[in-house]
């Protein structure tokens, strides 16, 4: 055990650290307490054993309860027309040790990267630190004209990494607004992998710049209609619809609303108006979406935001998003040109970006994750032979 | 230090109990304070501290670290009526504690830890670990095994598969 290092420990030293690192109990804790995910993999090369508590899924989803996945930073998609759309990456202040990881978010918008011609890739979902960009819907019979789909990519639980991803296309049929999903498994590119649900009559037409949507407990919840929120059940493949709280309503081509996930299979509607932000909250544990929405918190943004607040902005004529932040208890606000990024629980707010007067038309943020869980080969039991 | 003045507040406070450490020192100590010991505080229920408890595998040195640590905690610490010394603010608490942990090296912490966890004081093993996992901050797998001392047991191909796997958690 001691046989190396430049100071190797003195005896009753090394006895008291090895009886602590033997401990697989104690040995978890403190791999528990390691800030970043890339410490995790790191610690996980030191041997055998520590790579074995490391790759448990047991412990691995105690260590994302306790980290949330950490936001890398974000793609915004600036174009002057839609063909020419050229995303781009927006790092966050991060630790030097996600350097390494900054870098790949870069590296992933490199022109051909994606293998599709000439263009640049439109990216249509980011999610767990990967990027869906330029894949499109399979031909088929449709039982109207397309005007627009959703994309999202779905990942199922820790341990398991499949790229499948579920798409919701809305059409006109003579004068009926309709909703079709169509669930995708990525790798597998024969038909028998695609899964669709039956078309469901919406009532109403479906912003197609608002891409808002969530994944909780199996639900897959989208915005885009003026009072009702589209769902959509995974397993069973079944569309339906619930109204938004009282006296919110979605606006025309304003991400004035998004949906964050609460706890296991709650949803929480986050709702800006005017210079507050409106939290509420729906326990939905029915894929049919029984339960009410209730009022539980309210962000008045001109004390958070102190010295970022401009005089403009009580005109009530800025141009106002929020985008989310994966499941994390954060946003993205947009106001005109700034965008800010708000910790929701401890209200505090920065300015992150501010974009070119010609690319403010048209606007879409990403944001991008530190990806998880990390992929733990599988080792051979006696892997001293056959190498 | 925490071995003092023990008969006086006998009486005003609760009970005390006397820890002794593995190389025979003795420490007195309110219940109230020996209870953040998990241990301790089922002993106590079992009735059995009559006679002083013995912690065969805690040296006088770390016990010493421990028992400042449970007075710290303990919120009645001077519940006995003293003007003198009101109990701890939240404040005071969080500095002594990042004091304490901040100081703390090999051995000494590693020895804490297992003092911590052999009498089950949760809130001193969080932090205790905690500072390990700090320690391990922003180091190679390299310089872990050397912290350590640990021996690398994977093949040279395993170990350039768990890092092909996750070459975004390697800067080279």
């Amino acid at each position: 055990m001691e046989d190396k290092g430049t100071q190797p420990p003195e005896p009753a030293a090394a006895a008291a650290i090895s009886s602590v690192l033997a401990n697989d109990d104690l040995l978890r804790e403190i791999l528990l307490r390691l800030g970043l995910p890339t410490t995790l993999v790191r610690a996980a090369l030191v041997s055998t054993r520590w790579l074995r508590l490391a790759s448990d899924p047991a412990f691995l989803r105690r260590f994302r309860a306790r980290h949330p996945p950490r936001l890398l930073g974000f793609y915004h998609t600036a174009r002057a027309r839609f063909q020419d759309e050229v995303p781009a990456f927006v790092p966050l202040p991060q630790p030097p040790e996600l350097a390494a990881a900054l870098r790949g978010a870069r590296l992933r918008l490199a022109p051909g990267s994606s293998g599709s011609g000439p263009d640049a890739p439109v990216i249509l979902s980011c999610r767990n630190g990967r990027v869906l960009a330029a894949e499109f819907p399979p031909d088929g019979p449709r039982p109207g004209q397309i005007l627009h789909a959703s994309c999202m990519l779905l990942f199922p639980d820790v341990g398991s990494d499949d790229p499948s991803y579920t798409f919701v296309e809305f059409l006109r049929k003579d004068q009926e607004m309709l909703a079709k999903a169509v669930s995708v498994r990525a790798e597998i590119s024969d038909l028998n992998s695609v899964r669709e649900s039956a078309t469901i009559e919406i009532q109403e037409s479906w912003e197609r710049s608002i891409r808002r949507d969530v994944l909780v407990h199996g639900n897959l919840y989208l915005l885009g209609g003026k009072g009702h929120v589209l769902g959509l059940n995974l397993a069973s493949m079944r569309l339906f619809l619930f109204r938004l709280p009282d006296g919110v309503q979605q606006l025309h081509r304003m991400g004035n609303i998004e949906l964050l996930r609460a706890g296991d299979s709650g949803l929480y509607l986050i709702h800006l108006k005017g210079f507050q932000i409106h939290v509420w909250f729906r326990a939905s544990d029915s894929d049919i979406g029984g339960g009410n929405w209730e009022l539980v918190d309210n962000i008045c943004l001109r004390e958070s935001f102190g010295q970022f607040a401009e005089p403009n902005w009580e005109s009530g004529d800025a141009l106002v998003a929020l985008h989310r932040v994966e499941d994390n208890a954060e946003v993205f606000l947009r106001v005109d040109r700034v965008i800010f990024h708000i910790h929701i629980m401890n209200r505090t707010v920065n300015k992150v970006f501010e974009m070119s007067p010609e690319a403010y038309r048209y606007f879409d943020i990403f944001p991008f994750m530190m990806l998880w869980p990390p992929t733990f080969p599988q080792l051979r039991n006696d892997h001293d032979q056959d190498q | 230090m925490a071995a003092a003045a023990a008969e006086a507040t006998t009486d005003g406070g609760g009970k005390m109990i006397i820890l002794i450490s593995a190389d025979g020192k003795r420490f007195e100590v309110t219940e109230a304070v020996a209870s953040q010991s998990q241990l301790i505080s089922n002993m106590i229920e079992d009735d059995c501290t009559e006679n002083g408890v013995r912690l065969p595998n805690v040296d006088g040195d770390i016990l010493t670290m421990v028992v400042d640590y449970c007075n710290m905690h303990a919120g009645d610490a001077a519940a006995a009526g003293d003007t003198m010394k009101a109990s701890s603010t939240e404040e005071e608490l969080k500095k002594f504690d990042a004091e304490l942990v901040q100081a703390l090296e090999n051995p000494v912490l590693f020895k804490l830890i297992l003092a911590a966890n052999f009498l089950n004081i949760k809130s001193l093993l969080d932090m205790t670990c905690q500072r390990v996992a700090d320690m391990m901050s922003g180091k190679t797998p390299e310089q872990m095994r050397e912290t350590f001392s640990i021996e690398n047991d994977f093949t040279p191909e395993e170990e350039a598969a768990i890092r092909q796997e996750n070459a975004w958690a390697f800067d080279d």
